[in-house]
């Protein structure tokens, strides 16, 4: 029959309506769902779909990245550790007969202006950097955490003021400010790290006021408050584990910036003083004799480059993995 | 006489992880001047991106269209046309208006800016005859005070006058057709009824032919002149909306009809089309809307084709012969 | 029903509905938001003063006698104490060392006797020339290399800025500045190692001298930079009114230029906005390196020789120039974004 016979459909519909129109229509509402309609995912997901894939790939590449940075650092470490058992030399022990010799089989990255073994100065220069860093790491966490705490905890007028000093320090340069504290209190590696610590705190604190605030406005913790629960065992319970994982990212870049602002100073000769060495100090000694050998900065160059890298990329990788920054594509 | 706009075989493939993967198949439609073409479905039927694909806005290294496909706009085809070339007819002779309009302007520049943009690529006016020209179509979709509306940013007007907006930029150069992709979805109740009077007003005014995207049949009913209903990237069904609603012809277009509420009706008694569209890869074979069809049967394994079963109506169901669907009258 | 009455009609209704009301004039709204930044900034100033002066009090165990020298008599302590205004109390000092330094007298030098601020105007332009230079390089090499990977995403080019930036931001700025020496400065005789000539001397010299600090300085700018840039890019060149802009009919390169530039602009200042800070703080070091008269190495002698009043007026005078960096970038942001300005 043909439907589009309009005097047929017209009396067809007509005579039907009441009784099929229901029915039909619970055709419509009672349809079993087949699995290949609910397997299915809309159009504009599947165009996005390829770039997820693409970005979990990527991720996992930069994930891999970190952890061969981690090796890398464990390697580090272990070295600084076992440093007198595989030094080759006294990092000390001068030789004025073989002063700015090149690498050979006996002094494996040749020496310095003194006659001093590079390699073996290197390894030992390595625990003197790492130690730093971690000293100004402590330092800043110790600071920044508490402030955070009490700026998160407190609001008001403590919160403007904690808040006001740590857009100040942050807006000065960071360099210069550890130059002036270091120009107050004096000189020296311990100092110089203080300073560090000191300014590189305004990260923590940031980090960990946001975080408070965040969790303050769940519904549960405000009625935690107004029920007199301690400030303390609610930081215990909610605060510290919520910061857990942000902190440990900040932990990461800061010390690869605490390790760039040890070998800053010390290469100014504000950090270390001889005959203790770091890689920044050892860097600045190689550069007065670039005239003469210029193979003897890039060791300690590139020790620094690398050990930078490494905290940084595993930085990267922990906020990756972690998920709590939106991730860019 | 040429149509306005004709589209014929049209076939988009995208690159994704999953390889090329084709999007719509064979999609044909034509609006004349002066008419309004509705095209419905539902999201993920192939609707935006055939339309994108005729406006030559599909990324060109992800996505391609198959050979045998033509896109003739007033007679001269598109297909083939270097980007260049593209460039000068697109804004100029074709134009198309979004579904967002909160963020289909640009933040940053003012709306008169937008506006005259396009009149001074494609007309080659001066700064002053563009802002003059903004002012009389920023009148013309009835934006009030425009000549202080061309110094305003997109964020300081309503969704509804930012929609006007882009009417106003989209119809600057007096194209011949106006492609409109959802154009009231994101808007108020009451502002869409304003924003569909205006193109009908301006369709009446320039003769323009338009291309209307929606999911939303009330829509068709109100404002199209014909109506092609797709599915899973592909038409399965064309006529005159009297004829589409009176006679659907397709099972699809009959779910689509029982699930749309209105005046009267028992809203208990309101059909759904269980199910979604199939992702572009999981595009069953055979009849594609198979596996949600009420009526389906053994036939259906086979593809159906696009066939005229009246004068101007065409569906592509293998029983159509068979069923009586229920239309509204 | 004819266009115009449609036209008259929808627009009652919509007008009310639309907030044009609330748009105050645009010259009223800049002027606010540049009020505000300004209140901040002075904020800002405040406290950095407050920490330039406080750095006396950081000083262990009696000031004047420390920093008086060596083995220093009763009345060398007593000099350095009235020099300093030591005898007088805390804020008491704090209000007249801030009085006269807003009158342009930072005190004078502890070690040389010369006037702390001829001291700082003689070396500034040193240390603003390498910033400058350094900002100059970083844009441009960010600028191409962002956006070229941002265009072309996930190509070689693209994975060879991620590799590349992540080298750069952690490679220090004074072993680029070594490298550079050993193999640019020592090889050519167009960039020299060490010195400095301004601008006013010779423009040619001038640039010959910054260049290699200023690329040691700006290289890990460069590199965050044009990650920026990337990811920025990336964003817009997705967004709806990009499209909006190629459905006009807009060529390629001019959506670029054009409608990405400007929005992606807005996350690239604040970085250096924010950098702005470390690339002073950085320029101690590579003036050291490169043997140039500049603030950093009015710093480190005055710190070795704990000459206080110098110090102290080194971190005012950055800390004003920083924050006032900022301040502009700040106000910017209201070109970039016409939204903030509200």
């Amino acid at each position: 029959m043909n439907q589009h016979d309009p005097t047929a459909t017209t009396s067809d519909t007509q005579g039907q309506k009441p009784a099929t129109t229901p029915q039909k229509w619970a055709v419509w509402s009672a349809q079993p769902t087949s699995p290949a309609a609910t397997e299915t995912t809309n159009q504009t997901t599947a165009h996005y779909a390829g770039s997820a894939v693409r970005q979990t790939l990527r991720r996992f590449m930069r994930m891999r990245a970190s952890v061969v940075c981690c090796v890398l650092l464990l390697l580090l470490t272990t070295v600084s550790v076992a440093a007198p058992l595989l030094a080759t030399h006294d990092p000390d022990a001068t030789d004025l007969s073989s002063s700015l010799v090149s690498p050979s089989g006996d002094h494996w990255l040749g020496t310095d202006q003194i006659g001093r073994d590079t390699y073996s100065r290197l390894i030992y220069a390595g625990r003197v950097s790492l130690l730093a860093a971690v000293e100004a790491l402590v330092v800043s966490v110790g600071i920044g955490l508490p402030l955070g705490l009490v700026a998160g905890f407190a609001r008001g007028k403590t919160d403007a003021i904690i808040s006001a000093v740590t857009d100040a320090v942050m807006a000065m340069p960071g360099l210069l400010l550890a130059i002036a504290i270091i120009g107050a209190i004096g000189p020296g590696l311990t100092n110089a790290m203080i300073a560090v610590g000191v300014l590189l705190s305004p990260r923590f604190v940031r980090l960990v006021r946001a975080s408070v605030i965040s969790v303050r406005e769940n519904a549960y913790i405000e009625a935690a408050i107004t029920s007199g629960t301690s400030p303390v065992r609610i930081m215990g319970r909610h605060v510290i584990p919520n910061i857990l994982p942000p902190l440990l990212v900040q932990a990461a870049f800061t010390t690869g910036f605490a390790m760039l602002a040890e070998a800053s100073l010390s290469f100014l000769g504000l950090g270390v003083q001889p005959p203790q060495a770091s890689w920044g100090s050892m860097l600045n000694s190689a550069y007065q004799t670039i005239n003469q050998s210029s193979f003897q900065p890039i060791p300690p160059g590139i020790a620094i480059a690398v050990a930078v890298l490494a905290f940084n990329v595993i930085g990267d990788g922990l906020r990756a993995s972690i998920g709590r920054e939106e991730y860019r594509s | 006489m040429n149509a306005a706009l004709e589209v014929a075989n049209l076939s988009v493939s995208f690159l994704t992880d999953k390889g090329w993967v084709q999007a719509t198949q064979d999609v044909s439609f034509s609006v004349d001047a002066g008419k309004i073409l509705g095209i419905v479905g539902e999201s993920g039927s192939g609707k935006t991106v055939s339309c994108l694909a005729a406006m030559g806005l599909l990324e060109r290294e992800s996505s391609r269209l198959a050979a045998g496909g033509s896109i003739r706009l007033g007679g001269h085809e598109l297909l083939g046309l270097s980007s260049r070339e593209f460039q000068k007819v697109r804004g100029d002779q074709i134009a198309m208006i979004f579904q967002e309009p909160m963020t289909s302007l640009n933040p940053a520049f003012t709306i008169g800016n937008q506006v005259a943009e396009g009149l001074r690529r494609h007309r080659g006016l001066t700064r002053k005859k563009a802002q003059q020209r903004t002012i009389e179509l920023l009148e013309m979709v009835g934006i009030s005070d425009p000549k202080a509306t061309v110094y305003y940013y997109p964020h300081a007007l309503s969704g509804g006058m930012r929609q006007r907006a882009m009417i106003a930029m989209a119809l600057a150069c007096e194209p011949q057709v106006l492609v409109a992709d959802e154009p009231t979805t994101a808007l108020d109740v009451t502002v869409q009824a304003q924003i569909l009077d205006l193109i009908r007003s301006m369709r009446d005014e320039l003769g323009i032919a338009v291309v209307l995207i929606t999911h939303d049949l009330g829509v068709i009913a109100e404002m199209c002149d014909e109506v092609a209903v797709m599915y899973a990237g592909q038409v399965v069904e064309q006529a005159s909306v009297d004829e589409l609603f009176e006679h659907p012809s397709h099972p699809y277009t009959e779910g689509l009809l029982a699930s749309m509420p209105r005046l009267g009706s028992n809203r208990q008694a309101l059909g759904v089309v269980p199910g979604r569209v199939p992702a572009p890869w999981a595009f069953p074979e055979g009849c594609r809307f198979a596996p949600r069809c009420p009526y389906r049967g053994e036939i259906c394994s086979n593809p159906p084709e696009l066939q005229p079963i009246a004068d101007g109506h065409t569906s592509a169901c293998n029983r159509v012969a068979e069923l009586h669907l229920e239309g509204i009258r | 029903m004819t266009n115009n009455t449609a036209a008259t009609r929808t627009t009652a209704t919509d007008g009310g509905i639309g907030n044009e009301a609330e748009v105050v004039s645009p010259l009223r709204t800049i002027a606010r938001m540049v009020a505000r930044r300004l209140a901040r900034s002075v904020v800002l100033l405040f406290i950095v003063s407050i920490a330039a002066f406080g750095l006396i009090w950081l000083v262990p165990g009696n000031p004047a006698s420390t920093l008086a020298g060596e083995f220093p008599s009763q009345e060398e302590i007593a000099a350095v104490e009235s020099a300093l205004g030591l005898d007088a109390p805390p804020h008491r000092q704090y209000i007249d060392w801030l009085g006269s330094a807003l009158t342009g007298d930072l005190g004078e030098s502890l070690r040389s006797g010369r006037s702390v601020s001829s001291e700082i105007t003689a070396r500034l332009p040193v240390t603003l020339s390498i910033t400058f230079f350094a900002v100059v390089f970083a844009l441009l090499v960010a600028v191409p290399v962002g956006t070229l990977a941002a265009v072309r995403r996930g190509s070689l080019s693209d994975r060879l800025l991620t590799v590349g930036s992540t080298l750069g931001v952690a490679t220090p700025s004074f072993f680029v500045a070594i490298l550079l020496v050993i193999f640019v400065a020592l090889n050519s005789d167009f960039f020299p190692a060490t010195g400095y000539v301004g601008p006013s001397e010779s423009i040619y010299d001038w640039v010959r001298h910054n260049t290699l600090p200023g690329i040691a300085l700006g290289l890990a700018l460069a590199a965050e930079l044009a990650r920026q840039i990337r990811s920025a890019l990336i964003d817009v060149l997705r967004s709806d009114y990009v499209r909006t802009a190629r459905a006009k009919g807009i060529p390629e390169r001019i959506v670029l230029t054009k409608h990405a530039y400007k929005n992606s602009a807005l996350p690239v200042v604040t970085i250096l906005g924010a950098q702005i800070a470390t690339l002073v703080g950085g320029t101690v070091i590579i003036e050291s390196i490169f043997a140039m008269p500049g603030i950093g190495g009015l710093a480190i002698s005055s710190v070795l020789s704990q000459d206080i009043p110098v110090i102290q007026g080194i971190v005012l005078v950055v800390g004003a120039l920083v924050v006032a960096v900022n301040t502009l970038v700040d106000i910017s942001y209201g070109f970039f974004d016409p939204r903030t300005r509200q």
